[in-house]
């Protein structure tokens, strides 16, 4: 990149710090090669955009020949300083596909381990959570959710006592595919949590009028899953269209990826996005999304007609 | 085994797409294919000629045989497929393994109780050479649903572009084991003990079916239309014994 070409970049991403309507005050402009990031409100903790989901894509049971494959993606993600790695005891054998990978990689110090747990017994929190923590091959995970809302009275409480115990630094709850919406807004209205993992993309947005809100308004993080609506939305676009050049004058949006994360986490109440993977390349791509300057609040209104104008 | 994915879910049915059952890609269930194909290797060609004897003893009016035959590939696949390799990726694997060994001890059993076999198949193809004819379309379409999961099946996987070893195999993957299934019990059984032992084939070929549409499979429609093809002759054979 020429030294002009850097120098507009830099500038563009002073200008979407300055944004304000659209980013969070919250937001930390990273200088080159480091990944944008933005801070748990809970207790400041900063976190890359760009996390990375697990759902099919790790779950490749004792598969040497994949279980490497893994590795290799994952190799990507800590390479560009990739924070969250999001798991369930309900992706089958992603967790020890997780911590067969960690292993190989020598345990990066960037990782933010993310959990859930997913048990209609509300009396096995504590264990199924271990069982995963054993998987993985840590003490303890950085974020345990509630998966789905299952039996979230009984689990909740037990995460909040494993929190103060020291045996969670976060707590959350998750939904996805914008399920159940009304009964996550009262439990966010009513129970003390450091996340909420909900769905978000530029072709579901439903969650910006009341989710995303009182997720500001409670200083909860918020994990966005389905990013590309599990792969075929971004599939589709690529295979039919090109990436509008304003795009790329706009925020240096190089590719559909650029395009589909940034919208996402240039919302000011996303902490982070969790695209999944089975393939370095689309890793690397994923990555490069959090480097990027965000689009203004004008620009995202225009990504939205774009898209729905394809 | 360590690693098998524990039981699961669920709560609110609401709470759950179709895609939420299918934890893995296409890629790793087609790698999933392949190792059970190449560890069971040369297995293949064993379980090739006990399926075809097994429809060949079925028509022949040996159905009590061809039972016994028919319970160990699926004991087998219920161990080596779903127990010992999908259970790793789905929480589900294990009531699909109990399910296959289900069918297996459930085969066993019509073998040793002797009931509910069709003796107007076995009759008809050796009286006459329009024997097939005389019975009607159930005992045509079971041979050729038969013949299909035994013979066919194993093209299917290699045709749309995949491994040789991701070829799907009677009696070492489940889907051409129920679609034999399926056929060869049309073949030779009656009644509601034909019911009962198409039950388990059929809800496993709509699973397959299901599961393979998630992956977006080439042969998604193959294991539901066995299963269409099978329930309209099987409801042709009740109403014509009726």
């Amino acid at each position: 990149m020429s030294f002009t070409a850097e120098r507009r970049r830099v500038l563009k991403l002073i200008a979407a710090g300055l944004a304000g309507g659209s980013l969070s005050p919250r937001l930390l402009l990273a200088a080159r090669e480091l990944p944008l990031t933005k801070l748990v409100a809970s207790n400041g903790r900063a976190l890359p955009v760009i996390g990375m989901g697990t759902w099919q894509t790790f779950n490749v049971g004792r598969d040497e020949q994949l279980r490497r494959a893994c590795t290799e993606v994952l190799a990507a993600f800590v390479e560009h300083g990739g924070g969250m790695v999001d798991c369930s005891p309900m992706y089958g054998s992603s967790a020890a596909v997780m911590g067969f990978a960690l292993d190989q990689l020598g345990r990066p110090g960037s990782v933010f381990s993310a959990e859930k747990v997913w048990i209609r017994d509300g009396g096995e929190t504590r264990r199924q959570i271990l069982g995963q923590a054993a998987q993985w091959g840590v003490d303890r995970f950085d974020l345990v959710q509630v998966h789905n809302l299952l039996a979230w009275q009984a689990h909740l409480e037990t995460l909040r006592e494993m929190k103060q115990a020291g045996e969670a630094r976060y707590i959350g709850i998750t939904t996805s595919h914008g399920r159940r919406h009304q009964e996550f807004e009262r439990i966010m209205e009513q129970q003390p949590l450091d996340f909420v993992q909900l769905t978000y993309n530029i072709t579901h947005r439903e969650v910006e009028q009341r989710l995303l809100p009182l997720a500001q308004e409670k200083g909860i993080a918020v994990i966005a899953n389905r990013p590309y609506d599990g792969g075929p939305l971004i599939k589709r676009i690529q295979a039919r269209h090109q990436v509008p050049a304003w795009a790329a004058e706009e925020f240096d949006c190089r590719n559909w990826a650029d395009f589909l994360l940034r919208f996402i986490v240039s919302h000011p109440a996303v902490t982070c996005a969790i695209p999944a993977t089975t393939r370095v390349e689309h890793m690397h791509e994923n990555m490069r999304a959090g480097y990027g300057p965000m689009p203004s609040q004008e620009i995202r209104a225009r990504m939205i007609r774009h898209v729905e104008s394809l | 085994m360590t690693d098998r994915v524990a039981a699961g879910p669920l709560g609110d049915s609401g709470s759950y797409a179709l895609v939420d059952f299918v934890p893995f890609t296409a890629e790793v269930y087609l790698r999933l294919l392949e190792r059970v194909g190449e560890s069971s290797w040369p297995l293949h060609l064993a379980t090739l000629v006990l399926g075809v004897a097994a429809m060949i003893l079925m028509w022949r009016g040996r159905g009590r045989i061809a039972c016994v035959l028919l319970a160990a590939p699926w004991a087998w696949v219920g161990i080596t497929f779903f127990e010992q390799r999908y259970a790793q990726l789905n929480w589900a694997g294990g009531w699909f393994a109990g399910a296959f060994l289900v069918q297996a001890a459930g085969l066993l059993l019509l073998a040793a109780m002797g009931a509910a076999f069709d003796r107007g198949a076995a009759t008809t193809q050796r009286s006459a050479h329009s024997g097939i004819l005389q019975q009607g379309a159930p005992l045509a379409g079971g041979l050729i649903l038969a013949g299909f999961g035994v013979l066919a099946y194993p093209v299917i996987g290699p045709l749309s572009g995949s491994a040789l070893f991701q070829a799907e195999t009677f009696g070492i993957h489940p889907d051409p084991t129920a679609v034999a299934t399926l056929g060869i019990m049309l073949v030779g059984l009656r009644g509601f003990g034909l019911w009962l032992a198409m039950l388990i084939p059929l809800l496993w070929c709509l699973i397959t079916g299901l599961t393979l549409y998630v992956l977006d499979a080439p042969w998604t429609p193959i294991p539901l239309a066995a299963a269409v093809l099978a329930v309209v002759l099987v409801l042709w054979k009740t109403v014509r014994d009726a």
